[in-house]
């Protein structure tokens, strides 16, 4: 009989080639997003919750392949970016439900382990839709199971998978009219058949290239200061060697091995890395200048950076949202992007503002360390943002106080409801009072077309500008002030609105803000116009109109 | 011989903002409370005319302070009605706002033999006015203090008054911001509705624009007085015009429901500055 059982060893080597193929492969999921909107990237979602998760394997050991999926479904839950990524984050959890009792995994195992993802997920989505990641998900778990009962191995169960997966996300197409439109398949649906072929490469024997750099780090990149936290341990006691020492060698020949050999003994974490006139060194040491003096021996050092890592961790570590104790009954946190919208939001009394982030979609762990933040016994989530919504709600599962989301899904649904807000009223009661008043206003968005598309009738190119009301895309244009005209004259009953608020971003100058606001006062005149510096990023303007 | 059935009078105070011809033609006596101004003393609609109060106040950097009324002018009032042969109902505004009840009761001890009871009603302004008119009715109608008391009694679960402030500083730094103190700041163009409840100004909700909130204070009284009306005033500061559609449009839901309509005492004005307007009511 085949040895059929998959080692933690490998699936990890699988899980990391998932996240490497659909980190390469990101910017192409990007494209099937059918709004060329700057924001909401699921592919950059999906692969952030990933990455994220698949980091922290790397640096923990996992006995059994139970730990391994239960370590990386939590992990995932966390760094859920996006409704997509929330819906990856709840398959993986499933998945480690399902696995459970399991040390090493055969093909019944997987099968096992990908239907109990799919159902977890269902669970998790309060209306699913289908023609999405569920259905593919769904599908691929179904002929999992049927090639499983049939004896299949790992492998043949995979592949199956695999298979019948990739059918049912050229089904997606079909199924839902704005895909079709478009004619593209689901991009939600395709991150995770990007994941599935990943891993089955790995099982393979193939190698999944680094094609892309790994959006996690890339993101880390970008924060200078934390660059390093990623090799932070949790306990300061366990940083044995206090500074992360880099450097370059400009050397003549290949130094690698006798480089190495001088500084095995020195500390850990040590890479040496080079060809015949470069060399890279990282290393942990207590003792950097005697690195330094040693690796001079074989040339001139250059982009050297030391850093102590005991401070990086008191920095850091302090940094990090503290638990606050309750002083008070109920709390706010909402999502935004602008400094302005940000002092906006808080001073009508939301407590912790969580920043959008890269893709403008923070994930559920950053929405749970703001609940965190918030000095009340209970919290009231605004996402502000469809895609946020999901990040949002799954916030409950990670924390212990009791949160409530009021899906607001922009920014002036946002503010509406919080004008609906008592802090001296129940959570419930909030609650229902917040939601009650989101469909009050409509939400009009100016922003640019990221890439060329078509749309039923509408022929986009990348930099056009584009007017979307309440999410629906409604006009194209080449010029802001004429988009936002263009986009108010298409609204219904407008003779009966009163109040317009316009909220203009980092783009837009207050000149040119005020020069709007005098257009739409000459063009609607009974209309009141208030105008606000939100300084958000990659929307020219939001409004609400009501 | 013939039997001088004992009357029952009524007393309030200057908060109540009863119309002065109404107060007139009932008998009900209205005891001024005091504004503290720019280091002058004056009787709240007595010793100067709100007009220029509220001009001179828009104008100043400083903030009124207020009182209670002196307990010269209860006990001379006591006096009077006492040599009537008279009795006397006293309502007040909240003991929740001011010290009011308990100097009228304390200035009512110390008048020998006169029969007064003094009630808190835990409201203000023209809610407190119309308990104090359906009081005063009932008087005059013959009723007796027991009666008119237990009338007054069951009315005061029944009043309910919403109000919209321009500023919310004036209640802040008068320090009878209460519940609505959750309102405070907002870089938006926020108009905070207002309450009164358990004798406290309260946080209602939050309203952008002008012209809605004029809306929601109205909706606000359909949606608290779902049977009808048993009375109904407005008040403002300096909103005339807003006080006027006001009244016109309670007066269109509510055909012949008589809608009163009155400037806000100085000593409240202080404490919610002026163009602050409301909806006063006695529910069915």
């Amino acid at each position: 009989m085949v040895q059929d059982k998959i080692s933690v060893e490998l699936l990890k080597s699988m899980v990391l080639g998932a996240k490497q193929n659909l980190t390469n492969h990101a910017e192409e999921v990007n494209k099937l997003n059918v709004f060329p909107v700057p924001d909401g990237d699921t592919g950059t979602n999906m692969s952030l919750t990933f990455s994220s998760a698949a980091q922290e394997l790397q640096e923990l050991p996992a006995e059994s392949v139970e730990q391994l999926a239960t370590r990386l479904g939590k992990a995932c839950v966390n760094g859920a970016r996006g409704n997509s990524g929330v819906i990856l984050s709840q398959l993986v959890r499933g998945f480690a439900l399902g696995v459970a009792g399991h040390k090493s995994l055969d093909g019944k195992g997987l099968a096992k382990g990908l239907q109990s993802g799919v159902v977890t997920a269902y669970k998790g989505v309060m209306k699913p839709v289908e023609g999405t990641i569920l259905t593919v998900a769904r599908e691929a778990a179904a002929a999992a199971e049927q090639s499983a009962r049939q004896g299949g191995t790992f492998v043949e169960v995979l592949e199956a998978t695999v298979r019948a997966g990739n059918v049912a996300l050229a089904k997606t197409t079909e199924m839902l009219p704005i895909l079709k439109q478009v004619g593209v398949v689901d991009a939600g649906g395709k991150g995770l058949m990007l994941l599935y072929e990943g891993a089955l490469k790995v099982l393979k024997g193939e190698e999944v290239e680094e094609l892309a750099k790994d959006s996690a780090a890339s993101a880390m990149l970008d924060k200078p200061e934390l660059t390093d936290s990623d090799e932070l341990p949790l306990n300061i006691d366990d940083i044995k060697f206090a500074y992360c020492t880099e450097f370059k060698v400009r050397n003549q020949t290949l130094i690698e091995t006798p480089l190495r050999g001088e500084l095995e003994a020195m500390g850990d974490s040590l890479l040496v890395v080079g060809t015949e006139d470069m060399t890279k060194v990282h290393i942990h040491t207590n003792n950097p200048g005697i690195v330094l003096d040693k690796a001079l021996a074989f040339g001139e050092i250059y982009d050297i950076k030391i850093d102590n890592m005991l401070e990086q961790f008191r920095r850091l570590r302090g940094k990090k949202p503290d638990p606050k104790p309750p002083t008070k009954p109920l709390g706010l946190v909402a999502v935004a992007s602008g400094k302005g919208l940000t002092e906006i939001l808080k001073s009508t009394g939301v407590d912790v503002v969580v920043a959008g982030g890269q893709t403008s979609n923070p994930s559920t762990e950053e929405i749970a360390n703001a609940v965190k933040a918030t000095p009340a016994e209970k919290v009231i989530i605004l996402p502000n943002n469809k895609n946020i919504v999901m990040a949002a709600q799954q916030v409950a599962q990670v924390v212990d106080k009791e949160v409530v989301v009021v899906p607001s899904k922009s920014i002036p649904q946002g503010i509406a409801s919080l004008l609906a807000y008592n802090p001296n009223k129940s959570i419930g009661e909030n609650q229902s009072a917040m939601e009650k008043v989101l469909g009050q206003v409509i939400t009009g968005e100016i922003t640019c077309a990221v890439r060329d598309t078509t749309l039923g009738d509408k022929h986009i190119k990348a930099g056009d500008l584009l007017g979307l009301l309440d999410g629906q895309l409604e006009v194209v244009g080449s010029k802001i002030t004429d988009t936002v005209l263009e986009l108010l004259s298409g609204i219904e009953d407008i003779e009966a609105k009163e109040l317009v608020t316009l909220y203009y971003g980092e783009d837009v100058s207050e000149n040119e803000a005020q020069a709007m606001v005098a257009a739409i006062g000459e063009r609607y005149s009974w209309l009141d116009v208030e105008v606000y510096a939100g300084q958000q990023p990659l929307y020219y303007y939001l409004f609400s109109i009501e | 011989m013939k039997e001088i059935k004992q009357q029952v009078e009524i007393i309030t105070d200057s908060t109540a903002d009863i119309p002065e011809e109404t107060a007139k033609a009932l008998g009900i006596h209205v005891i001024p409370l005091q504004v503290i101004f720019e280091g002058k003393t004056f009787r709240d609609r007595v010793d100067m005319d709100l007009a220029t109060f509220y001009r001179q106040l828009k104008e100043s950097n400083s903030f009124p302070s207020t009182s209670q009324p002196s307990p010269g002018d209860f006990v001379a009032l006591f006096e009077e009605i006492k040599a009537r042969g008279n009795a006397a109902i006293a309502i007040h505004l909240s003991s929740g706002i001011s010290g009011t009840d308990r100097a009228c009761a304390l200035a009512g001890d110390m008048v020998e033999a006169f029969d007064l009871s003094v009630i808190d009603s835990k409201t203000v302004t023209m809610p407190l006015g119309l308990i104090a008119i359906e009081a005063a009715k009932a008087a005059k109608a013959g009723k007796s203090k027991a009666e008119v008391v237990a009338l007054i009694n069951s009315l005061l679960d029944k009043t309910k008054v919403f109000f919209m402030v321009e500023s919310l500083d004036y209640l802040y730094k008068g320090g009878r911001i209460g519940g609505a103190a959750a309102f405070l700041g907002g870089l938006l163009n926020i108009k905070p509705i207002l309450t009164v409840n358990n004798g406290f100004v309260d946080a209602q909700e939050r309203v952008r624009g002008h012209q809605r909130a004029l809306e929601r204070l109205v909706t606000l009284v359909e949606e608290y007085a779902p049977q009808g009306l048993h009375s109904v005033g407005i008040i403002h500061i300096d909103k005339a015009a807003d006080a006027e559609s006001l009244r016109n449009i309670i007066a269109q839901k509510y055909p012949g429901q008589e809608v009163y309509l009155n400037n806000v005492s100085a000593v409240l004005g202080s404490h919610v500055g002026p163009g602050a307007l409301g909806i006063g009511f006695i529910k069915v």
